[in-house]
């Protein structure tokens, strides 16, 4: 009994082409010619053609970044790195420097005097009669005599 | 003229790297300018558009000179540009006609396939006839992917191995056959069905 071989997917397509080919030699073979008649161009074109390349290769070898960047790829990417870490310092500066106060609000620096008044206990100008008060607490206190203490009582 | 260009510019994988002259590159492309054109010209339709994107390749490929290593031919890198070229110009067309569709920018043409090769310069009854066949194949290439149909000019047109186009579009040789069958299967059916 013969063993028939099946055939592998790019061995079917290879098949498929080399059919089609056949089908469309007509076509495929006068391709080329069709191709090269449309694109035929006179000689000044490709002349022209030439002559622009140039000069667009030359407009940019005249501006200078662009050379650079071309020429001297490495001098290129060094100025690009000092500028970036010049950026970076710059900005680092600029976060370490106190906020710079452009102008004040009246109101506003009011309300910085008496939140600053509150957390220090009171007014600068109450200081002495804060002392006072604190005085004639403790004179109160030492005139008032000692809180016995209740003893309990054996009324039961 | 005399600037020594860093990079080797051979014109065989294998050839040593050697430095060469402007002059050399102003001879790579004598060279090659008419192929490079011709398969640009395949794949946009618009002899303009063609031209712009032709000076446009080898301005490219004469910057970024040093970036070829020889690991191919350089009709191959050149190639390889031309196309990457014409998918980028695709792409911005595309974006240009999806604005104009909703109203951000005017256009005279909508650059919309398919489109009528223009008039070239000589011979131009042979011209005629050509064209007319070519706009036969295009019309049946229209609904296939940019892909496919440069895999098909490359090898049928251009005459290109399977190889080389696998190397010039960077995937793999299964992968160019595939797409090739699908493009041969495509064109057979439409001249199957109306194609002549």
């Amino acid at each position: 009994m013969e063993i028939i071989r099946h055939l592998s997917n790019e061995e079917l397509t290879d098949l498929t082409i080399e059919s089609d080919q056949r089908s469309l030699r007509p076509t495929l073979e006068a391709l080329p010619e069709w191709a090269r008649a449309s694109a035929e161009r006179p000689e000044q074109f490709w002349q022209e053609q030439r002559s622009n390349v140039w000069s667009r290769i030359a407009s940019s070898e005249s501006w200078p970044a662009t050379r650079m960047v071309h020429r001297s790829p490495r001098l290129a990417w060094s100025v690009v790195t000092a500028l970036v870490v010049l950026a970076g310092f710059m900005l680092d500066r600029g976060s370490l420097t106190p906020p710079h106060r452009t102008q004040m609000d009246p109101d506003h620096e009011l309300l910085l005097a008496v939140e600053r008044a509150v957390y220090n206990d009171g007014p600068a100008a109450l200081d002495p009669a804060a002392l006072l008060a604190e005085e004639m607490v403790q004179d109160i206190a030492a005139a008032r005599p000692p809180i016995r203490k209740k003893e309990p009582t054996h009324e039961n | 003229m005399d600037t020594v260009l860093t990079t080797a510019l051979s014109s065989s994988a294998t050839a040593k790297a050697e430095a060469i002259s402007a002059d050399r590159f102003d001879e790579i492309m004598r060279q090659h300018q008419r192929r490079v054109y011709r398969v640009i010209y395949l794949l946009v339709r618009d002899a303009d558009v063609a031209d712009t994107l032709t000076q446009e390749c080898f301005l490219r490929a004469y910057q970024k000179r040093a970036s070829f290593r020889g690991e191919c031919r350089i009709e191959t890198w050149i190639l390889r540009i031309a196309v990457n070229l014409v998918r980028d110009h695709g792409r911005s067309r595309r974006a240009w006609f999806w604005k104009r569709l909703v109203g951000l920018e005017d256009g005279v043409s909508d650059g919309a396939e398919p489109r009528q090769f223009p008039a070239p310069g000589p011979s131009a009854e042979r011209a005629l006839l050509a064209r007319e066949e070519l706009q036969a194949v295009w019309n049946a290439l229209s609904s296939l992917s940019p892909q496919q149909r440069a895999i098909f000019f490359l090898r049928y047109e251009e005459e290109m191995p399977l190889a080389q186009i696998a190397e010039l579009l960077q995937v793999r040789v299964g992968s160019v056959k595939t797409q090739l069958a699908r493009v041969t299967g495509k064109l057979r059916e439409m001249k199957e069905k109306q194609w002549k």
